[in-house]
């Protein structure tokens, strides 16, 4: 029945059994020439192994990983004292709130010219892309976190002569931190897809030029052994966030 | 109409939790009469909701059986409706349409069904509310769109599940002697779960006092109080004062 | 006494944003004009790049070539996307199968797949819209369903104890209880839509807004790339903004 299952199950649980029919459909149409443009994925794994040891895609993945490290750095660490500025003070908020909204939802993907032209055809720009994908949902996130603290938690702080710099590291950081990893994993996983983008745009380093080249050069197994290195790259990256939110809220639940 | 009573043959029931089986109801046998209002009385976890949903139809016993106007109980039916403890309103429609609800899942057309439910809406002292949302009322008057939804569809047994558990003390009173008058006026078989005895001995004819895990009848108290009872006369009388200390008694024992 | 206290709240909120746009403004308009980077153009040569391209006729033709793309890859979405998320919400099988494949879908970088697109179907109105529509369709499909799971288990145990047939509980309480989590997944859905849209146009782009920040980006005339730029944040904000109202309006019930 419907009802039964309603709230038996958190929204990240699922099961990667259901992959396996969808593998095997891959191989066959792959194995039967439906189409010349679908490989069957054996052919795709195997081309995978010798790209990798042709040292191509290890490079293009390190680049991957260095920009995406830098910029969700930058994003984590100016997203985080901007969400707790905009979360304590309401004058901060209102100074920013516009175009942190607007920002939020906009398509970030459009910035990618401008900083081209600001940052030059190079890793500045890309970086610059992650941050600008990753950074302003990890504000949001932190605002809203912050504001939806138990005020009482920090009138209770206060009635015991805590001070806004005992309060912050005692009460609310830890309050909003649920909030906050939601934050840094939505970041994380805009900041991959911020990667991406970037790096198709300018197509001169990383996965992103990897793709383009090859899907230039009608490499098709090539191309799709560089498309799942995306996926199994953001899958392996959401997870380690997964595992991080997990481990630091336990008292949660 | 025709009134009908309920009976309850043997019921149990056993729930999982954590992998390990917990006996919620252990062979509950109960009999109640047509037109008669009977409580249901236990600390939280005895089972009385279960034993509710398992009157309803909504859920299944393991073993035993609901037995109404000799007919064995497979499932909900339009001999009994329910007035949930959550209230269980459609945020999204008005008082109108939640009271008419039953009768609209029954097929009733517009005008009629909207006919029966204003009466009702009036009977439950909600008119005027017609077209505000649950969300603007108070959780009181919520739960007066529940009665008025549950009794609109005209069932013969009405099933109260800890109707005024979360409403104020306040509220709960005025709630309780409008209850009780439009069971006068009625006529229902009602079941009422509840875990306030001085509600239990306001609005009863007969008192069940539950023990918890498993749950099963520890005492079957019978309430010797005239009606129409108001709440003025009753409250303060000996036999009230004495039937509330009475089923303290028994539920301390059971601590 | 309150709508006093708020009513100054929105006085101080307004000013304050006044205020931070025209820092902004001004900081834009400083920076720009001492050259900061190589690229960068000052505010006023923005706007007026901005009321030329307005005036020409110029963003209103890429504006109308590109909408033409999202309109169909949104729309396809949301009936593809709103309907999966039902279906996957009533037959458990149907969601065991498929939640994997939209997880996978909602978290990996969708434009990974843009090269792959372009190089089967070539570069047109039609491999555009597929992009469009790969970049809305899991939110929303997630969304929905999300919606339908949400729904409060007691409206359901409601709707069967007053007899509702699997039609009735569908069309009556579980897309209508579903709607808010739609609504929310249709704008979410609609925003990737716009970055899918505006990616795809700028890795081969002879349509609409990307054509036209290309050419203005080979041509050295950066106050249109900023203006054009400017103009499809403004606009997607405006969009989004305006369906967040919409939504509201038609969410009244919440509060």
């Amino acid at each position: 029945m419907i009802g039964s299952k309603v709230r038996s199950r958190s929204r990240r649980q699922f099961s990667f059994v259901p992959l396996i029919p969808g593998m095997i459909a891959w191989e066959l149409i792959g194995r039967l020439h439906v189409s010349f443009f679908i490989p069957p994925l054996s052919e795709v794994v195997l081309v995978w192994f010798e790209i990798l040891h042709a040292g191509k895609l290890w490079d293009a993945l390190v680049i991957s990983f260095e920009t995406f490290v830098v910029g969700f750095s930058l994003a984590l660490v100016l997203g985080l004292i901007l969400g707790v500025m905009m979360g304590r003070y309401r004058g901060v908020e209102h100074f920013f709130d516009l175009y942190i909204n607007t920002f939020m939802s906009a398509p970030v993907s459009a910035l990618v010219p401008v900083l081209m032209v600001l940052f030059g055809l190079g890793i500045g720009t890309i970086v610059a892309t992650v941050f600008m994908f990753s950074f302003f949902v990890i504000v949001v996130d932190t605002t809203t976190g912050i504001k939806s603290i138990n005020p009482s938690l920090i009138q209770m702080a206060r009635s015991f002569g805590g001070s806004e710099f005992q309060i912050l590291p005692k009460v609310i950081l830890p309050g909003a931190l649920p909030e906050i990893l939601t934050g840094v994993r939505l970041g994380a996983i805009r900041g991959i897809k911020g990667m991406v983008i970037g790096q198709l745009l300018i197509a001169l380093t990383g996965l992103g030029e990897r793709l383009v080249y090859y899907g230039n050069s009608f490499l098709i197994p090539q191309l799709y052994a560089i498309i799942l290195t995306v996926i199994v790259f953001s899958i392996l990256l959401i997870e380690l966030f997964n595992f991080l939110e997990r481990s630091l809220i336990h008292w949660k639940r | 109409m025709e009134r009908l009573g309920v009976e309850l043959h043997h019921i149990s029931k056993s729930f999982e939790k954590d992998g390990r089986p917990v006996q919620v109801l252990d062979n509950l046998d109960v009999r109640n009469e047509a037109g008669e209002f009977v409580s249901f009385l236990g600390p939280s976890g005895c089972g009385k909701t279960t034993t509710l949903k398992i009157i309803g139809g909504l859920l299944e016993p393991d073993g035993g059986e609901v037995i109404i106007g000799n007919k064995r109980v497979t499932g909900p039916g339009p001999d009994r409706s329910i007035v949930f403890q959550d209230y269980a309103l459609l945020p999204w429609v008005d008082v109108l349409r939640n009271v008419a609800f039953g009768l609209e899942l029954r097929g009733v057309p517009k005008g009629e069904r909207e006919e029966i439910a204003r009466t009702y809406i009036q009977k439950v002292k909600l008119s005027g509310f017609e077209h505000h949302y649950p969300n603007e009322l108070s959780g009181g008057m919520q739960q007066r769109v529940g009665l008025a939804r549950a009794l609109a569809v005209n069932p013969q047994i009405l099933l109260m599940d800890e109707p005024f558990a979360s409403v104020d003390e306040q509220t709960r009173r005025l709630f309780q002697s409008d209850l009780s008058d439009l069971w006068q006026e009625e006529q229902k078989t009602v079941i009422f779960i509840t875990h306030s005895m001085e509600e239990a001995v306001y609005l009863s004819d007969r008192i069940f006092v539950m023990s918890a895990r498993p749950g099963r009848i520890v005492e079957e108290f019978v309430v010797h109080l005239p009606r129409p009872r108001t709440a003025q006369d009753i409250r303060g009388s000996k036999e009230f004062t004495e039937s509330v200390e009475h089923l303290w008694g028994v539920l301390r024992e059971l601590q | 006494m309150r709508s006093r206290a708020a009513k100054r709240q929105k006085v101080f909120q307004i000013s304050i944003r006044l205020f931070s746009l025209l820092v902004f403004a001004l900081i834009w308009e400083v920076a720009g004009r001492a050259e900061i980077s190589f690229g960068l153009r000052p505010l006023s040569g923005t706007l007026k790049a901005l009321v030329d391209l307005i005036g020409s006729g110029d963003l209103a033709y890429a504006f109308l070539i590109s909408f033409r793309t999202l309109i169909t890859g949104f729309t396809a979405a949301a009936i593809f996307g709103v309907s999966l998320g039902l279906i996957m919400g009533t037959f458990r099988r149907i969601e065991h199968f498929c939640n994997v494949y939209f997880m996978l879908l909602l978290s990996m970088p969708t434009a990974a797949l843009i090269p792959l697109i372009l190089l089967t179907m070539g570069f047109g109105f039609v491999a555009e819209s597929l992009i469009v529509f790969l970049f809305a369709v899991p939110i929303i499909a997630i969304n929905t369903h999300t919606g339908v799971l949400n729904i409060d288990a007691s409206l359901i145990q409601m709707s069967r104890c007053f007899l509702a047939s699997r039609s009735q509980l569908f069309l009556k309480v579980i897309l209508p209880g579903s709607v808010p989590m739609m609504m929310a997944g249709l704008r979410l859905g609609l925003s990737r839509a716009f970055i899918g849209m505006i990616t795809a146009e700028l890795i081969l782009s002879p349509l609409g807004l990307g054509r036209l920040i290309s050419i203005s980006t080979s041509k050295f005339q950066y106050e249109r790339l900023f203006a054009v730029t400017l103009s499809i944040l403004i606009v997607a904000a405006l969009i989004l903004d305006g369906m967040q109202r919409v939504e509201r309006r038609l969410l009244r019930w919440r509060h």
